[in-house]
């Protein structure tokens, strides 16, 4: 029996050896810049990190039908509420709750949205507990930064220097609409069901939310091929049953005006830059008459959400400049090609 | 067919290898805290349902294919059994001038029962392999004459490791006829040795004299057994993740599309996908042998430090010994001791020498003992060509040894020079990277081509950044996999020159001990090709 | 025995039958030449060598070759 217990012992030493060092690899190996170059993944919602302390009041996470629709930098300039996009494409609800967690380090926003799409994702087990695994244990997750990184990082602390000038948004400025008449939304299928996966891990955000004294609001942004009826219904219920509100803006059609013909990029599931404008100008409406946000615009502190405004401005002219460029280019080949045939 | 559907057949599609997280932080860890809390009476059948368990996880519904194998087997061994016991008994009352033709009388019944038992088995197997291979020929056949006929090609489930259980299967009633062991009654008993968890997938392909007996009695786990074989599978671990899995994006780029490489590029690949192959299989054997070490269970070797070979005959003395050991007992001694191929082998010896002689006899079973090895390994011409190739390789080694001997001999070679040993490890090795090049090979004819291309068009002049980028690898990958194989290098010298590396650590002070496995560990974590950007090889054996 | 001597001369001639206990695994002996002993030897002392027979043990040895020689005998 005596030996017995040694072994369980050395065992247990063994482990929690072993468990220091991988902390202190995950020290070593984590991302010191919140950077692409630097090794961090998904850059833009990772900007986060580097806004100043508790100046974020809203935070909107969700996949592609976030940041394809709400436009923070619209909704400084026309109510001074600052907000940010924690959204990935095809976000899986756990990395949902992992940016939750994050902003909430740094930040302390009034209000958190949830695009619902996400809950709708299914995953396996093991990418949840492969996820979990990684945020004790980052060097699981950034293991093979060994390639890239310089002898200086290794006993570093980060130092988060990456501002995305649009606050997570993308400018998608793309015309692919929807060219039927018939109003159509995504057909019924299996797929509308919230996995129970999902829903342990909402309730989860939920009460983080509600430990850092933030109202969750779930919501769906317009998207005629991500939504349907039975869709609204699940999530209505299941708002019900944690008791938080379900703001869906596809029930509002008409508020909204959303022409589908010509403001989303790839008919009817993302809306484009002007669906944006649209859709965002509706939902910063909906948060002024909450009534609990401040309107930020003068403050000092604040200063930089006019810089990045500016910036932000001159990147999309750019980007249009660009387009433009090309869109010539292609028809002067055309040409040449018409002329030579 | 892809190996995903073919997993996507359990429920628990992401158990799909020795190597998964599923697998890693949930079966194997619950099953050995099980394992040692059941009561020691209880252990053994533990051991089953787990066995079945892991099966039902990665197969579903197939599983029946299991059951019924070992079900089917066991009642063929109580027949054969019954057949011996009732000839013994009559032997007894019989006068001896009879007694032979008795013996031969009983000896055809035997081999009748064992003859429809292997087809039995072997027909499933045939019948989910091949069928669609083989309609596949016979339309292709129909079209090329101009037949306006075609049959629908079907597709199966196919259960994971159907081809090693039935090796097992076969050897088991073999062995009961040929009464090198005697039938096993115990239907649990054999049910374990065809189904434990660790083997299951990709083998060792056990005899039931090895393993049978020290699985049914199930000892405890002990710490000694329990460190090493965790040891072993770390090992294992580093082939995989950090050499076999960081491979792969570039051996399935130009293996995909060879036709846009030179030939000093395809050469690279194909000896990458070599070592890729060594890497992945011997990995898995090694977590294989080290789980079943866990439980006290000694499994048979599959590898000997194959690259160590100095001519192809005994690199397949080497490489996946346990197959090539099966075909030996089970289809070349048959062979070469039949009637007709012991004639020949007398009257042929009288003629044409003591070297020529048993050559025919021995090419014959040799034919057939390599058309089995290729398509036992799929169905597809060039795997059929992979075993040809080999079969002509070996026949070549016995036909042109005198002459060898006569030119080293005359040109007064040191052949037991360490250079001339060398020569003979480089050329066996580059013969089998040909070999693997036409086994991993889209089909035959991209074979030829890049086989063609290596000789032809040897040139190495866009091996660049951007050449190894567009194969998703870049030098830190190559040179990782260097430092590794390296590592894997020394241990098989050591292990070449007989010293046990568990054994002699074992010994030294616990300082030292837990370096090396904390130094190991770390090396896989940072150094494995694992998580975002990376998907890890099918494992390679688990199809055939 | 002494026929069995002479067959195994016959075969290979050059080796020392009489204390050489590795045949096989010595690689003295190759698979070929086992597979003409073994026709030579059925023939000579009329008996079947079944393939369960032809493991390394049995032909390590002239001894070895012969106890099993006179072991297949009996059991005819």
């Amino acid at each position: 029996m005596r030996i017995y217990i040694k072994h369980i012992l050395s065992g247990l030493l063994f482990a929690a050896g072993l468990l220091l060092l991988l902390s202190a690899a995950s020290y070593a190996m984590i991302p010191k810049d919140n950077k692409e170059e630097a090794g961090m993944e998904d850059e833009s919602a990772n900007g986060i990190l580097a806004e100043g302390k508790n100046t974020i009041d809203v935070l909107v996470v969700g996949d592609s039908l976030a940041f394809c629709t709400i436009d923070p930098l619209l909704i400084w300039e026309q109510y001074g509420f600052t907000s940010y996009l924690c959204s990935t494409p095809s976000q899986k609800l756990f990395y949902t709750e992992e940016f939750v967690e994050k902003a909430f380090r740094n930040q302390s926003p009034k209000m958190v949205f949830l695009e619902t799409d996400a809950l709708f994702r299914e995953y396996t087990n093991g990418a949840a507990v492969q996820n979990r695994a990684e945020r004790v244990l980052p060097v699981l997750r950034y293991h093979d930064r060994w390639k890239k990184m310089k002898p200086d990082e290794l006993f570093r602390q980060p130092e988060y220097t990456y501002r995305s000038s649009s606050k997570g948004f993308a400018y998608k400025p793309d015309v692919d609409g929807i060219k039927t008449k018939k109003k159509e939304v995504k057909p019924a299928g299996p797929d509308d069901a919230v996995p129970g996966r999902n829903r342990k891990e909402l309730k989860k955000i939920a009460r983080v939310c509600k430990e850092n004294g933030a109202e969750l609001i779930l919501l769906s942004v317009p998207s005629r091929k991500d939504w349907n009826m039975d869709r609204h219904n699940i999530i209505d219920s299941l708002a019900r049953e944690l008791g938080v509100v379900y703001f869906d803006m596809n029930m509002k059609e008409e508020e909204v005006g959303i022409d589908w013909k010509t403001e989303t990029k790839d008919q009817g599931e993302h809306l484009n830059y002007d669906g944006a404008r649209k859709a965002t100008a509706y939902f910063g409406k909906y948060l002024a008459e909450k009534n609990i946000l401040t309107d930020h615009r003068g403050d000092e502190a604040y200063k930089t959400w006019d810089k990045d405004k500016k910036r932000f401005e001159k990147e999309i002219e750019k980007e249009k400049k660009k387009l433009e460029k090309e869109k010539k280019k292609l028809e002067k080949e055309k040409k040449k090609q018409t002329t030579k045939d | 067919m892809p190996l995903s559907s073919l997993f996507m057949a359990g429920r628990f599609s992401q158990m799909t290898s020795y190597f998964s997280l599923a697998y890693l932080a949930g079966f194997l860890p619950l099953t050995i805290i099980g394992y040692s809390i059941v009561p020691k009476k209880m252990k053994k059948y533990f051991l089953l349902l787990c066995s079945y368990a892991f099966f039902w996880f990665i197969s579903g519904k197939l599983v029946v294919y299991l059951a019924l194998s070992t079900l089917s087997v066991h009642y063929f061994g109580i027949w054969l059994a019954r057949i011996q016991l009732q000839r013994d008994e009559e032997l007894k009352h019989t006068e001896k001038e009879n007694k032979k033709a008795l013996k031969k009388c009983y000896l055809a019944k035997q081999r009748r029962v064992l003859l429809f038992a292997a087809v039995c088995s072997f027909g499933v197997l045939l019948y989910l392999k091949y069928t669609r291979f083989f309609t596949m020929n016979v339309n292709a056949v129909l079209a090329h004459l101009h037949l306006p006929l075609e049959f629908t090609i079907p597709s199966f489930l196919v259960p994971v490791g159907i081809s090693f259980f039935t090796m097992q299967a076969v050897s088991y009633l073999f062995d009961v006829y040929r009464g090198t062991i005697e039938a096993d009654d115990n239907l649990f008993r054999l049910g374990l040795f065809m189904s434990f968890f660790p083997q299951i997938v990709e083998g060792p392909i056990c005899r039931y004299g090895e393993t049978a007996g020290q699985l049914w009695e199930a000892k405890g786990i002990s710490y000694a057994n329990l460190t090493m074989g965790i040891q072993r599978i770390l090992y294992g671990f580093m082939k995989k993740l950090v050499v076999a899995d960081r491979l792969n994006p570039l051996i399935q780029t130009v293996f995909q599309n060879y036709t846009d490489y030179e030939g000093g590029v395809i050469a690279m690949a194909a000896v990458c996908y070599t070592v890729q192959l060594y890497m992945d299989f011997s990995g898995t054997m090694d977590a294989v042998i080290g789980t079943a070490q866990i439980f006290g269970i000694t499994m048979p070797e599959n590898f000997q430090r194959p690259f160590f070979s100095r001519s192809i005959s005994e690199f397949w003395k080497r490489w996946h010994i346990t197959l090539g050991a099966w075909f030996r007992d089970y289809i070349f001694y048959p062979v070469i001791s039949a009637r007709p191929m012991k004639k020949m082998t007398t009257a042929a010896r009288k003629k044409i020498g003591n070297h020529f002689g048993p050559l025919l006899a021995g090419a014959v079973a040799l034919f057939c003992v390599w058309l089995c090895n290729g398509l036992w390994h799929g169905a597809g011409w060039h795997y059929i060509f992979f075993g040809m190739y080999h079969f002509a390789l070996i026949l070549w080694g016995n036909i042109a040894e005198p002459g060898v001997k006569w030119v080293t001999g005359k040109l007064h070679i040191p052949t037991g020079h360490f250079l001339y040993r060398l020569f003979q490890i480089v050329r066996t090795g580059i013969l089998v990277v040909i070999g693997e090049l036409f086994f991993r090979a889209e089909r035959l004819k991209a074979g030829f081509v890049m086989l063609r291309s290596m000789i032809t068009d040897f040139h190495f002049t866009t091996l660049d950044k951007a050449l190894l980028s567009k194969m998703g690898i870049d030098a830190y990958d190559l040179l990782i996999v260097g430092i590794t194989l390296l590592i894997v290098l020394a241990i098989s010298i050591l292990n070449e020159k007989g010293i046990k590396i568990r054994e002699t650590l074992a010994k030294q002070p616990v300082v030292l001990r837990w370096a090396v496995l904390y130094g190991l560990i770390l090396f896989i974590v940072i150094f494995g090709a694992y998580g975002l950007g990376y998907i890890p090889v099918d494992p390679i054996y688990a199809n055939f | 025995m002494e026929r069995l001597m002479e067959i195994l001369e016959e075969i290979q001639s050059g080796i020392d039958y009489e204390n050489c206990k590795e045949l096989v695994s010595g690689h003295h002996l190759s698979s070929l030449m086992i597979i003409s002993l073994i026709a030579e030897l059925e023939d000579e002392f009329d008996i079947t060598i079944p393939a369960v027979e032809i493991v390394p043990a049995n032909f390590n040895s002239a001894e070895a070759m012969w106890s099993m020689i006179q072991r297949l005998q009996e059991e005819d």
